[in-house]
């Protein structure tokens, strides 16, 4: 149906080894997991000071504790509530152990000393615009999927899709040559011919059989 | 980079053992409650502690009965307050790195390029002119919409970060290259710097309405 193609390698003698993939900090996770034992820290010490000169615990406080000491551990609340903790630790573990940041595409660095990344979204915008700067290109839709794929699709108003569809390659391929990532995309491209418009069906879009081209 | 790394690895080790925490308890109760409920499909392992955790950790505590000392309030006092120090510190962690107010210049030795030494009374240069400077530099390059320069690490060893934001019809690895020829270039070349280590992100504006169909 479709093809994947290598695009052509750049002139960079860095390509196949790609630069050690910096790993994201996780620092939003962090942060929020920082703030709200903070919060909790807070609450606790502002009432157990309040407790130490005499007042009486917190609302909160009591509830909780009466909460925790009448509802049975059988109760569906205490399992599930269980169960999210166990999934969000699942989580964070995950988190944790996973180097992250594949919102961050990494270039070839020019110089030893500097490392460069193009933003994921960025890198979608420069591939969708030069799809559209393609005659015979009215729409497309880019989707670049984790760091090493980029799926194209495009709907071809004029011109006969196997023609557009070779252009389209060509204007791709050095579209991605000048994103100047380390790990340049494979490119899935789909032209396929606009909807004849009969009736009033925006969504019209699906491709008829045979209009993939190759 | 010290003070990211160290970070880095504080993150991904706290992250880690919260996570381990957080599922430890979350499948001790909810292992316990349905098997209470006689709803657990498989046997437990012999070594799994019988009972309802909350009824383990009570006795436990009224065994022991530490609540009962004049010291309790005390350790309760301490341990939230040391707890509240450690997490806030974890919190101002997170914050980017500090940059310095003031770089120190060298004057590149004769005949040694790499090599330059700064002098006793080294003359400094205030931080935010350079950047200033380089971000200038930088937004007026082609193809670049705006930048932002921020340095951070030592006087003596700093560390440019680099955000700009391209046009929409950009070349990215042109940019990237005029970028270390320009403004980086010149950075290490007027502060004497023999490198000056650089992450550089690019974005790319979003694209206005114009291609409406």
């Amino acid at each position: 149906m479709s093809t994947a193609s290598e695009p052509e390698p750049p002139k960079s003698p860095a390509r196949g080894r790609a630069p050690h993939r910096a790993w994201s900090a996780r620092r939003g996770p962090a942060a929020v997991l920082a703030l709200l034992g903070c919060g909790a820290c807070v609450m606790l010490l502002y009432d157990q000071v309040a407790m130490g000169y005499g007042q009486p615990a917190a609302p909160w406080r009591t509830h909780t504790k009466d909460w925790l000491a009448d509802t049975p551990g059988t109760s569906g609340w205490v399992i599930g509530a269980a169960a999210i903790l166990a999934v969000l630790g699942v989580y964070l573990m995950v988190i944790a152990l996973t180097p992250g940041g594949r919102r961050r595409l990494p270039m070839t660095p020019p110089a030893p000393s500097v490392r460069a990344v193009l933003d994921r979204a960025g890198a979608t915008t420069l591939l969708r615009e030069a799809a559209l700067r393609t005659p015979g290109v009215t729409s497309a839709r880019v989707h670049v999927r984790g760091r090493r794929r980029a799926r194209v699709r495009v709907t071809v108003a004029y011109g006969e899709v196997a023609a557009v569809r070779a252009a389209l390659h060509e204007e791709l391929l050095a579209a991605t040559d000048r994103l100047g990532l380390a790990d340049p995309p494979r490119l899935r491209l789909t032209a396929a011919p606009a909807p004849v418009r009969h009736g009033n069906d925006p969504h019209a879009h699906g491709a008829p059989a045979g209009s993939e081209a190759r | 980079m010290e003070v990211s790394r160290r970070r880095h690895w504080l993150n991904r080790t706290l992250l880690a053992l919260l996570g381990l925490a957080g599922l430890a308890a979350g499948c001790w109760v909810a292992v316990a409650g349905l098997d209470a409920r006689g709803q657990l499909p498989f046997a437990l392992p012999s070594w799994w502690p019988s009972g309802h955790p909350r009824a383990a950790l009570t006795d436990r505590l009224d065994a022991a009965g530490p609540r009962d000392h004049d010291w309790w309030p005390a350790a309760v006092l301490g341990c939230l307050t040391l707890g509240l120090l450690l997490l806030a510190g974890w919190l101002l962690a997170q914050t980017g790195p500090r940059e310095p107010r003031r770089l120190t210049l060298r004057r590149p030795a004769p005949g040694a390029p790499g090599r330059a030494k700064p002098a006793p009374h080294a003359p400094t240069l205030r931080t935010s002119a350079l950047s200033g400077v380089m971000a200038a530099q930088a937004s007026d390059l082609p193809g670049v919409r705006r930048a932002r320069v921020r340095l951070s690490g030592g006087a003596r060893r700093p560390r440019a970060r680099v955000t700009v934001v391209l046009d929409t019809g950009a070349d990215p690895r042109a940019v990237l290259t005029a970028l270390c020829a320009g403004p980086l270039t010149h950075a290490r070349h007027s502060t004497g710097l023999p490198h000056l280590p650089s992450g550089l992100r690019l974005r790319v504006a979003t694209p206005g309405r114009r291609r409406a169909r």
